[in-house]
């Protein structure tokens, strides 16, 4: 692919095929039931995306590069559509390369102009099986913008935890460099890919965003779905346990 | 105060960064050795024509929870056995639902069933189970003994 701009931030290399300018960048990294994941794999599929950012990093990712319609491509790919971009992985992320990731993730954000960071996870709900129609739950680094957005998608509060993994660097790196990032939760299962708790938080980025996107076919697609990520879920619960998301499940230390 | 070319201080920050990178140096085996087993154990599954269920087990403290997804299984071909301390789980896929997911790989169109065998966090009473059906998720609670 040619090369409109390259940056290497933390030993990762963000590589630019074009000059598409990004306001808004979705984060669908591996984490809790993969719902992150599915709501980015579900909006580029639906808004049809192309890729416009590759980033790669030879020592701390696995050595792979994707083949998709015959092109190689890098395995953390951006993809974007009218000021929109959401980011996907192939591979989870180790936990050791997690935190220069993630750090190297908001600088190269806050280098290229974007605006806000729309982080979409799962919080493992126990009870998720009993649960017809997840709640939403909303963090972020501005708590003037949690209270707009709050105001569109009514979520649940959530006054106190712990939250561990990427997100929780990419949030705290975001309040240092001054960069909107909310944090978007939906109820979900633990270590099963959840795509009715993804299609929950499209329904809620869809107010957000004021977009259209359709969530009928990623349920009626869902088994289908958890076929094809059921080996990103296991290799994710293996780096889940490891970078200490189990802190998610206790108290936090001092509390009102 | 600052504490720039302080020797000491230097020192100890040269001290931190050493640590810093054993540390990092341990937890890349660690993850290499995770990426092992999974290597191994996904092409022993694939070579028998498996591939393993879907599966949350879930200690609740007087019981334990177990939910068995098996998205595309045959409904009458699924075989769920549960012992005191471990289950075993079978059942054949749609080989439609096998091309659906896995259009671009060849080799995984010869993958019949899924079958897998898990041991649970503490023994259970097999003859006070209770088993739930949602959609293809297979919901087993039963009483720690």
């Amino acid at each position: 692919m040619p090369r409109f701009y390259e940056e290497i931030v933390n030993g990762f290399l963000f590589q630019e095929y074009d000059d598409t300018k990004i306001d808004t960048l979705i984060l669908g990294l591996p984490d809790v039931g993969l719902v992150g994941a599915i709501t980015a794999i579900h909006l580029i599929k639906e808004l049809n995306m192309k890729d416009v950012v590759g980033i790669d990093n030879y020592t701390a990712l696995p050595p792979v590069a994707v083949i998709m319609e015959g092109k190689p491509k890098l395995p953390i790919r951006i993809y974007a559509r009218d000021n929109l971009g959401v980011l996907v992985t192939d591979v989870p992320l180790a936990p050791s390369s997690i935190p220069l990731f993630s750090e190297a993730l908001v600088r190269y954000a806050k280098s290229r102009g974007v605006k806000t960071l729309i982080s979409v996870t799962g919080l493992g709900n126990p009870g998720r099986i009993e649960i017809e129609k997840p709640n939403v739950y909303l963090i972020g680094s501005d708590q003037d913008n949690v209270k707009q957005v709050s105001e569109k998608i009514n979520p649940k509060n959530i006054n106190q935890g712990i939250l561990v993994g990427p997100y929780a660097i990419i949030l705290k790196e975001s309040i240092r460099l001054n960069l909107n990032n909310i944090v978007l939760m939906v109820d979900s299962f633990i270590d099963i890919p959840d795509p009715g708790a993804a299609a929950v938080a499209i329904e809620s980025l869809n107010k957000i965003l004021e977009l259209d996107i359709d969530v009928t076919k990623l349920l009626e697609e869902e088994d289908k779905i958890k076929l094809r990520l059921k080996e990103l879920m296991k290799e994710t619960k293996n780096v889940m346990a490891r970078m200490g998301k189990t802190y998610e499940y206790r108290p936090t230390l001092i509390y009102t | 105060m600052s504490t720039q070319g302080d020797p000491f201080e230097e020192m100890l920050r040269r001290i931190y960064r050493e640590f810093q990178n054993i540390i990092d140096q341990i937890e890349r085996v660690y993850d290499e050795e995770a990426l092992e087993d999974v290597f191994y154990e996904r092409t022993r599954q694939y070579s028998r024509g498996s591939i393993e269920p879907i599966i949350s087990i879930m200690d609740m403290g007087d019981s334990v929870r177990i939910i068995i997804d098996l998205p595309g299984a045959k409904e009458s071909t699924i075989d769920v056995r549960v012992y005191e301390d471990y289950i075993h789980v079978t059942a054949s896929i749609d080989e439609r639902m096998i091309k659906d997911a896995f259009p671009e790989l060849s080799w995984a169109h010869k993958i019949r069933r899924f079958e897998g065998r898990y041991r649970l966090p503490a023994r259970i009473d097999v003859r006070r189970i209770k088993m739930e059906k949602k959609g293809s998720r297979i919901i087993l609670t039963a009483p720690k003994i």
